[in-house]
């Protein structure tokens, strides 16, 4: 089955870069232009099938992507019974400056790129997520407890 | 919005009441009548452009009804009423013009959808432009008129409300595509009301409006089933692109819907085609059977007149035998010189020549008889010397030196004695006429003189690899074209003088060997004999 990956990014022409980049790969992407929206879909996955990897962005109008993945980690932290099948989720963020790297580790992403992204990069950068997702010995990094 | 009128024939009131409240919530003009003669008269006195009818009404055939209904208004769309199960009829509306079909009890989700197609179609015939409706929830009046005015202009029907329960009626009794509702709202909450409206209609698609900051509230009612939320202020470009999102994931969905239906009618049509002609290949399948088998007696019943002859020469000669021996005890007994021992020996040749009818006519109507197929253990070689004892006589008349050439120790298969029999007989016959063919056409100059003598030879063998006997028959006659080759076990197929051969013989022959899981292959060129091969599995019909 092919692997679920969702986009939230509220720039049209930055969205659909990043759908364009992952067009290669066989992808199930659904891409949602808001917070709010990234949030729900997030929700609702969890009780059919979840995504395996999520590309979020950080400067968006209103919810702004931090906010969206500190309310995935604390959805997750809810659900997280120690040794339970819930597993985070891997989040890889774009953003078009560098100071808010620190901030995005500390709330627990995956990944950081800064725009604009190198779709080849990108790419690379999710395909080794998804592989140490499929291989469980591995820790995750800049994961907070 | 131009209203359409619709007409229900149908004569139970409430089936007619339902698809009433469904169709006034679609903003039809509709009209009712139970009966199908006072609702041919509504039908002709008014502008109907849809028409749902029942197929069975108490007065006219409902079939018969869309008829006269499609001669006299084709424009019209039929929507036929059907009991439940009888697929038959909606099949046989569908192919006579209905557009679509409804089974009792009525299912809303399918009613909308037939209503939508017939309306799409007339639509499509029209040319006319559908508004998409819009209900606004609002409870600042202000903002409520101007947004209505707002979206008026932009081309969509609107209906207003200034609070949830309100908000509700207009949803259960007209047909709204988007529901545009505050979250806060005097009376409910619209997170609530976007939750009671998806309960009456699934179809119906809400955009929420939340204050700034609002993000869980945002989530809530996006997972509530809202397509889209817009914060306040309300930003008129975003407000409408929403809007446009939503109508055309509306507009997907619905066409979506509608293709599933027409697929849904096409493939029962298909699947009813589908069924009928297999009937009718299983009737068709039955009668040739039937005719094969008369075919088979046919012709069983000629080759007996064609052994007549032979037959006659059987019997004679035991009868000549037993003639002469009477004559000859007369005479001894006349001179008086019977003796006991020479009268025992000529009673016992009486009896082996009785024997020796006996047999024959116990043969002959054995073959006659038209046998079911009892396939039993069987030696191939005895049952190619029955068929010599029938024709023997008959190939000696003819001139034809038959040369047998058995194999030693051959396995016994499993087979309908009587039937190999006649595909002997019927391969002999052939060959016989083939070779007379011959030999009357030397005779009389048509083919260059020579010394002909016609030779039949007879192998059989077994083949141990392919696990078959092989009874090959070679006769030196006229031999088949390659023409001929192609079609010669087609039935009716003859080559012989009309009243000579009725074509049968080796398309009988064919299915015999059929039947016997068997195969015949024959080789020949024309002017230099004919050679059939049959191979029978050994182990017989089962095995293969």
């Amino acid at each position: 089955m092919s692997k679920k990956i969702l986009i939230i990014d509220d720039d049209r022409v930055s969205r659909s870069l990043t759908q364009k980049a992952l067009q290669a790969e066989d992808y199930a992407i659904t891409s949602v232009e808001d917070g709010p929206k990234g949030v729900t879909a997030y929700l609702n996955s969890l009780a059919s099938a979840p995504f395996d990897l999520i590309v979020l962005d950080i400067g968006m109008k209103g919810m702004d992507g931090l906010r969206v993945l500190k309310m995935i980690r604390q959805e997750e932290a809810s659900r997280g019974i120690p040794g339970a099948k819930v597993r985070s989720v891997p989040v890889i963020m774009l953003t078009a400056s560098v100071e808010h790297r620190q901030k995005a580790f500390e709330t627990g992403c995956s990944d950081y790129m800064v725009k604009p992204v190198a779709a080849g990069m990108l790419l690379t950068k999710i395909r080794e997520r998804l592989l140490q997702e499929s291989s469980p010995q591995d820790g995750r990094q800049g994961q907070t407890p | 919005m131009k209203t359409r009128k619709v007409l229900i024939i149908d004569d139970d009131q409430l089936t007619r009441e339902q698809i009433a409240r469904e169709l006034r919530r679609q903003y039809c003009d509709t009209l009712m009548s139970g009966s199908g003669q006072e609702g041919m008269e509504i039908f002709i006195r008014e502008d109907i452009s849809i028409l749902l009818l029942d197929v069975k009404l108490p007065d006219i055939d409902g079939l018969e009804f869309l008829k006269q209904a499609k001669a006299l208004k084709p424009r019209c769309e039929v929507i036929m009423i059907t009991g439940y199960g009888s697929e038959t009829v909606a099949i046989q509306s569908l192919r006579r013009g209905a557009i679509d079909y409804l089974e009792k009890p009525i299912d809303f989700d399918q009613l909308a959808a037939a209503i939508g197609r017939a309306q799409e179609k007339l639509s499509e015939k029209e040319d006319l432009l559908y508004k998409n409706t819009v209900l606004l929830i609002e409870d600042d009046e202000g903002a409520l008129y101007a947004l209505k005015r707002f979206l008026e202009k932009e081309g969509y029907e609107l209906f207003t409300a200034n609070n949830g329960k309100d908000g509700l009626n207009l949803i259960e009794h007209n047909k709204i595509d988007v529901l545009i509702t505050d979250i806060n709202i005097g009376d409910m909450n619209g997170i609530d009301i976007l939750r009671e409206a998806k309960k009456l209609y699934k179809d119906i698609e809400g955009i929420v409006v939340t204050g700034q900051k609002d993000e869980t509230l945002a989530i809530e009612s996006l997972r509530a089933g809202a397509m889209d939320y817009l914060t306040k202020p309300i930003n008129l470009d975003e407000l409408l692109l929403s809007l446009k999102k939503v109508i055309d994931s509306i507009n997907l969905n619905r066409d979506r819907l509608y293709r599933n239906r027409e697929l849904k009618i096409s493939s029962e049509i298909i699947a009813k085609m589908n069924e009928e002609l297999e009937r009718r290949i299983e009737d068709r399948s039955r009668e040739l059977s039937q005719t094969q088998a008369q075919l088979f007696q046919t012709s069983k019943l000629a080759t007996l007149g064609e052994m007549s002859a032979g037959l006659a020469h059987e019997i004679n000669q035991p009868l000549g035998g037993i003639a002469l021996i009477c004559a000859n005890i007369k005479k001894c007994i006349e001179r008086g010189k019977l003796t006991e021992p020479m009268l025992l020996n000529d009673v016992a040749d009486i009896q082996k020549s009785v024997q020796r009818m006996t047999k024959v006519i116990q043969h002959m109507r054995t073959f006659a008889r038209q046998d079911t197929l009892k396939f039993i253990d069987v030696d191939v070689v005895s049952t190619i010397d029955s068929a010599l004892n029938l024709l023997g006589e008959q190939l000696r008349l003819h001139e034809i030196d038959v040369v047998l050439d058995y194999g030693a120790d051959l396995p016994r298969i499993l087979g309908e004695p009587f039937q190999l029999e006649q595909v002997w007989i019927n391969l002999m016959s052939n060959a016989r006429d083939a070779m007379d063919e011959k030999g009357s056409k030397i005779k009389d100059g048509r083919l260059p003189p020579e010394a002909y003598r016609k030779k039949l030879a007879i192998a059989v063998s077994y083949d141990a690899p392919q696990q078959c006997i092989k009874a090959v028959f070679s006769d030196n006659g006229t031999g088949i074209s390659s023409e001929q080759q192609r079609r010669i076990f087609e039935p009716f197929f003859t080559t012989k003088e009309v009243g000579k051969g009725s074509g049968l013989g080796l398309s009988i022959t064919y299915g015999i060997i059929e039947s016997h899981k068997a195969r015949i292959e024959l080789e020949s060129q024309q002017g230099s004999g004919a050679t059939f091969t049959v191979s029978l599995p050994v182990g017989g019909a089962d095995a293969a």
